[in-house]
């Protein structure tokens, strides 16, 4: 600028005198200065739009089918002959310290995590043998306590990570579940659940349709289902972002939407077809459910709500029932659930029929070259076992062992005449069981 | 040279102008979003205050409503859950507080406000404790027995809990989701209704104590 500048002052200089190239060159000037203001000004909407574009990134597409056939689904299926072992096992209470149900289930190979977010808003940890352990988290007034548990996760490094949802809080437990740091966010953005990215310090955290975030984000324009959070749980990037009409819609929200797979994160919600892998460098969609009659429209927030906003947004105040999207939409949307092992993935189905919910139980054997899947209202074991399963929760790794939870009440229910697996008399109604099974290895 | 001086001088105004009117932009800017945060507070204080008033309400027109209304009590009927849960047998409401100068009547409904509900059992756990002879009795709507075992399980009841179907009692049409406590005197007559709120637990502390104070 400054040399164009010189070259010009000659110029002018020799043709048109001092005087005149005075004030023509405070016009020249201006015009520089403005030339300067206006590339600033342009660097700067372009780095303020570079930086945005870095807060909202694309989720790349390289996913496989996995098609369900639910044409005639059978109310019960025997799967005893691809089961090698069922144990059943007793969760013992602290009086002082009960769970009420079992929101999420997690195995560590001799700890179990249970997190009962509604009723007792409480934490609790288990020994290999079903041994109350601890309390790592419960609601109360003490620093180290929470005001609102609503969630928890046990990552790759079987550290358990509990989330304040009321204070944008994650406490972290190292292996031995003792306390390995608190994590204090400076904005209380609101997520139904979070967990941290393997191989990094980030965390991902899911917002269903009904959270407002967009104000405390700072942009009403982006609301985002899917955000990536630093090691101080700032705001780094947002994914799955909808148009801002549809926030705050009430809709279904599982109890759970991450699962640590190897190195990566899987990642579900109810109402999408797609389950997402993260992993350190990116997000991509990696499977696709479909299902071969009545797949839940992927595109539902434009062809079923935006036509009813109002009674989307109105049924969270006015009914306590959530049954609104029946009268537009009967089908099937997934997953419920999702658990995997190297070779099995275990995946629970939403059934919107007849303006009710049921669930589908999918057990998806992967081979080398073939896919094998089975499905029924309840799996059971005939033969040996006597036993029908309830929905599996959890997947322990170091076992490889995928685990059912269900109150004694329901296992009496649950247990076939003549049983091997426990006496009738020894079951407490209202204590937790545990129903670990490992399939063979190979089918 | 002199040009050259007027240059460097012009720009370092216009820098200095630049910095000046950025340093502002952002003290307006910290300006106003201290007075949006004022703003937000104030706007949450109001709502708190309103959901006082409309509680405080939604209380004065249960009691006004519900008391002295007809109670036909001899229809009721309920069944003992307290420690069998096969609801074999059925007794009147009328035969359970016959002979009671009060009874203190907990209507647990499994729907609506947990925290509300837990701390009035804590409350009525406490005293029943204290006082063993008092006639305290909660009347439940569960649909499911597993949510009843964990309930009872939690919760500690320590005083007879009795199954009454949602609506099976007169004041359940006037508080449908909620729980709420009640007395029955020797004459037959319902009053001292409550709705307990967890936001506000000094009110439910004043109801036990005025409770306490003036029947006990």
């Amino acid at each position: 600028m400054l040399i164009l500048s010189a070259e010009y002052k000659t110029k002018l200089t020799k043709s048109i005198g001092v005087t005149k190239f005075r004030s023509i060159a405070m016009i020249h000037i201006f015009n520089n200065q403005s030339k300067i203001f206006i590339f600033s000004c342009s660097f700067l909407i372009f780095f303020l739009y570079s930086c945005n574009g870095k807060r909202k990134s694309e989720i790349i597409n390289n996913y496989s089918e996995i098609v369900i056939d639910n044409s005639n689904i059978p109310d019960t299926l025997d799967i005893s002959n691809v089961i090698d072992y069922i144990k059943v096992l007793k969760l013992t209470d602290h009086s002082e310290k009960p769970i009420s149900r079992i929101d999420q289930l997690y195995a560590s190979g001799n700890t179990y995590i249970v997190i009962d977010a509604i009723n007792t808003k409480r934490v609790n940890s288990y020994s290999a043998d079903g041994k109350y352990l601890k309390t790592l988290m419960e609601v109360g007034p003490d620093k180290k306590q929470a005001l609102n548990v609503t969630d928890c996760y046990l990552n790759e490094k079987n550290e358990v990570i509990i989330y304040d949802y009321a204070q944008m809080k994650l406490t972290v437990f190292n292996p031995d579940l003792s306390v390995k740091k608190v994590i204090q966010g400076k904005n209380l953005f609101h997520y139904n659940h979070i967990a941290s990215i393997p191989g990094t310090e980030d965390y991902v955290g899911y917002a269903s349709y009904n959270l407002d975030n967009t104000e405390l984000q700072r942009d009403k324009k982006n609301p985002s289902s899917l955000d990536v959070l630093n090691s101080k749980l700032d705001l780094i990037k947002k994914h799955l972002t909808y148009p801002s009409k549809f926030e705050g819609i009430i809709l279904i929200t599982a109890s759970k939407a991450f699962f640590p797979y190897k190195d990566s994160l899987r990642f579900f919600r109810a109402y999408d077809p797609y389950i997402y892998n993260i992993n350190k460098n990116q997000i991509q969609r990696k499977y696709k459910i479909l299902y071969k009659k009545g797949n839940f429209p992927s595109d539902f927030l434009e062809s079923i709500v935006a036509n009813h906003l109002k009674e989307f947004q109105e049924i969270g105040r006015k009914s306590s029932s959530l049954q609104v999207i029946y009268k537009y939409f009967s089908g099937y949307t997934c997953p419920e659930n999702w658990l995997e092992s190297d070779s099995i993935i275990c995946l629970s189905s939403i059934n919107f029929l007849d303006r009710s919910t049921s669930i589908t139980n999918t057990i998806i054997f992967n081979q080398a070259k073939k896919r094998t899947i089975l499905n029924a209202g309840t799996f059971v074991a005939k033969n040996d076992f006597k036993l029908s399963f309830p929905q599996f929760k959890a997947y322990d790794k170091h076992n490889n062992e995928f685990i059912a939870s269900c109150t004694g009440n329901q296992l009496k229910k649950q247990l076939h005449n003549g049983s091997p697996l426990i006496n009738l008399k020894d079951i407490v109604d209202d204590s937790f069981y545990l129903i670990k099974v490992k399939f063979k290895p190979k089918r | 040279m002199k040009n050259t001086t007027f240059e460097k001088t012009f720009l370092f105004l216009f820098a200095l102008t630049a910095v000046i009117f950025v340093a502002l932009y952002y003290r307006g800017q910290k300006k106003l979003q201290a007075k949006i945060n004022d703003f937000k507070a104030l706007t949450d204080s109001i709502l708190v205050l309103n959901d006082a008033n409309r509680y405080y309400s939604d209380l004065l027109k249960f009691e006004i409503k519900s008391s002295d209304y007809p109670f036909e009590k001899d229809d009721i009927k309920l069944f003992n859950i307290t420690q069998d849960t096969s609801k074999s047998t059925s007794q009147s409401l009328n035969s359970l507080i016959k002979g009671n100068k009060f009874s203190l009547i907990l209507r647990y409904t499994e729907i609506g406000c947990n925290e509300c509900s837990s701390i009035t059992i804590k409350k009525l756990n406490q005293l029943k404790s204290l006082r063993p002879d008092l006639s305290i009795y909660a009347l439940v709507d569960f649909s499911n027995y597993d949510s009843y075992l964990q309930w009872r399980k939690v919760g500690k009841i320590n005083f007879p809990v009795y199954y009454l179907k949602k609506g099976g009692i007169a004041f359940d049409k006037d508080c449908r989701d909620y729980s709420y406590l009640f007395m029955i005197d020797d004459k037959s007559s319902a009053s001292k209704f409550f709705i307990p709120n967890s936001g506000m637990p000094m009110v439910l502390d004043y109801y036990f104590d005025n409770l306490y104070n003036t029947h006990i």
